[in-house]
């Protein structure tokens, strides 16, 4: 088996054992998220695969629910950041000179600020929740985004074929279609795919600061802050959004990787 | 009539430059003409020009009419009167669309053909250009064809919507001696056969020779020498296209001194 697909195959297998945990989450969970039936900090085994938290509520239970909101911020940021992001990177492309500048400084400043400040801010402004935190991410991730639209649109641009189709008297949106999109396509869908693992990680680090999913919903980044103070006596609590959150991202990092092999 | 004249095309760039100065001359219908000049010559901006496709921060002036349509004040895309062929064939095609789409584009839009009648017409077109196995090369990409093939189809999909005039823009230069002679062949034919006007932009004095009748020297930005391409070559009157010809006649002798 080749390097690549080597990449690729392990990648989807964890990304896969994590959305396989959050669809069964849809159909089954162990115990309903705020039962607090088991007692503080029960021990994994018997009945709690994973024991409980510090308020008794089952961490298996919770961990699932943590993946929903794990994938949904990966998918959400993605959506968010592709969409601003590949429209500001076409329209710089396109844009005269000084447009071009302006935006490209403009990004160059939201690159330059770190995401998860921003993220900060906009939560500050907005107020903490799952929809804030992801649209804050989203718009970090969309300014990187549109700086690598940017330069492979006018990389294609710069090609002898749009030269042909202009010549042509093909449309502009025509050709953008037919010709940009296409050719921008491969490399902006490996970037997003990268994007997101690192979507995964800001969400948790919101989280764990309490500024992104409000109590009582359990993101994994809560989950680590709530089991920070007992993490002596009960490991598991803090270990199992720990190794959930690592897999999610290794295998998205790998997934990426692995399609962006493949590309080239 | 005069398909295209240029009449004392200028163009400056955004420091008020002069690249292009005073350039003037016409193609009439199924005429064969030549620009000729280095790299810098002004030759391929002459070119961009005469499309309406200046890079921004340049400016023209004077008149050039294609068609009867003004180019420099209202450009415009002008797909059924001229088309181009451009130096590097592996640029000229989309990398992710089969050499059939790309000539399919332009006959779909301007013929408005479709299905069987569009297939048809691609294969047309293919084996107008000398591509005999036209089933395989049309659902090709470009990285799967030689730069031979390439050239063909970037010929093919230029004389889909039958143009009547014909840019040809270095069209062999990045091509192995070999396949250049066969293209330039190949072109001599096309537009014998559709009788296609030629505009052929190059910088080999040699290789114009083959296939044009009229030339225009360019050097600098202006037009040095003009007149058809057999007295240019027997009797250059300006010095610098004395060195074209002798430069050229260099390598003739060279290689009939080595011939045993």
């Amino acid at each position: 088996m080749s390097c690549r697909s080597l990449h690729l195959y392990a990648g989807l297998l964890l990304v896969l054992i994590v959305v396989g945990g959050v669809l069964l989450s849809y159909v089954w969970l162990p115990f309903s998220p705020d039962d607090t039936s088991g007692g503080r900090l029960a021990p994994p085994g018997g009945e709690h695969l994973l024991g409980t938290d510090k308020l008794g509520r089952d961490l298996f239970t919770q961990l699932l629910i943590g993946g929903r909101i794990a994938i949904g911020t990966a998918l959400g940021a993605v959506t968010v950041g592709g969409l601003l992001g590949v429209t500001a990177g076409l329209l710089a492309g396109f844009a005269s000179r000084w447009l071009d500048d302006a935006v490209a400084v403009v990004l160059d400043i939201l690159i330059a600020f770190p995401t998860l400040l921003l993220a900060m801010l906009i939560v500050a402004g907005a107020g903490a929740s799952l929809a804030t935190a992801v649209f804050a991410i989203g718009l970090a991730m969309a300014a990187i985004v549109a700086r690598l639209t940017r330069v492979l649109v006018k990389q294609v641009l710069s090609k002898d074929y749009i030269t042909a189709a202009r010549v042509a008297g093909i449309s502009w949106p025509r050709i953008v279609v037919d010709h940009v999109l296409p050719n921008i396509a491969p490399t902006v869908l490996v970037n997003l795919a990268l994007q997101a693992g690192l979507a995964v990680l800001a969400e948790a680090s919101l989280s764990y600061l309490g500024l992104g999913t409000p109590p009582p919903n359990a993101s994994w980044g809560r989950m680590l802050f709530e089991a920070q103070a007992t993490v002596l006596t009960a490991p598991v609590a803090a270990l199992a959004p720990g190794i959930a959150l690592v897999m999610l991202v290794i295998g998205v990092n790998l997934t990426a990787d692995g399609l962006r092999r493949s590309v080239r | 009539m005069t398909l295209l004249t240029v009449d004392g095309l200028t163009i400056r760039d955004a420091s008020g430059k002069t690249l292009v100065e005073d350039v003037s001359f016409a193609v009439g219908a199924g005429d064969r003409v030549a620009l000729i000049g280095e790299s810098g010559s002004g030759k391929s901006l002459t070119s961009l020009a005469m499309m309406g496709l200046l890079p921004p921060g340049l400016t023209a002036s004077g008149q050039i009419r294609l068609d009867g349509a003004d180019m420099i004040t209202a450009p415009q895309g002008r797909g059924q009167v001229a088309a181009v062929v451009f130096q590097e064939p592996l640029t000229a095609l989309d990398p992710l669309m089969t050499a059939g789409r790309q000539i399919a584009a332009p006959l779909r839009r301007f013929q408005g053909l479709r299905g069987a009648a569009l297939r048809s017409a691609v294969h047309d077109n293919l084996a107008a250009v000398r591509l005999t196995d036209s089933d395989r090369i049309a659902r090709s990409y470009p990285h799967q064809l030689s730069g031979g093939q390439r050239q063909r189809v970037a010929i093919a999909m230029a004389l889909a919507c039958k143009p009547r005039l014909l840019i040809a823009d270095e069209p062999t230069t990045a091509l192995d001696v070999t396949v250049q002679s066969e293209i330039l062949d190949l072109l001599d034919r096309v537009v014998t056969e559709q009788g296609t006007a030629l505009l052929f932009i190059t910088h080999d004095l040699p290789v114009a020779a083959r296939v044009v009748h009229d030339t225009h020297v360019l050097r600098d930005g202006r037009i040095v020498e003009s007149g058809p391409i057999a007295r240019v070559i027997a009797e250059p009157s300006h010095p610098y296209t004395r060195t074209l010809v002798d430069s050229a006649r260099r390598f003739d002798t060279a290689l009939q001194r080595r011939r045993p």
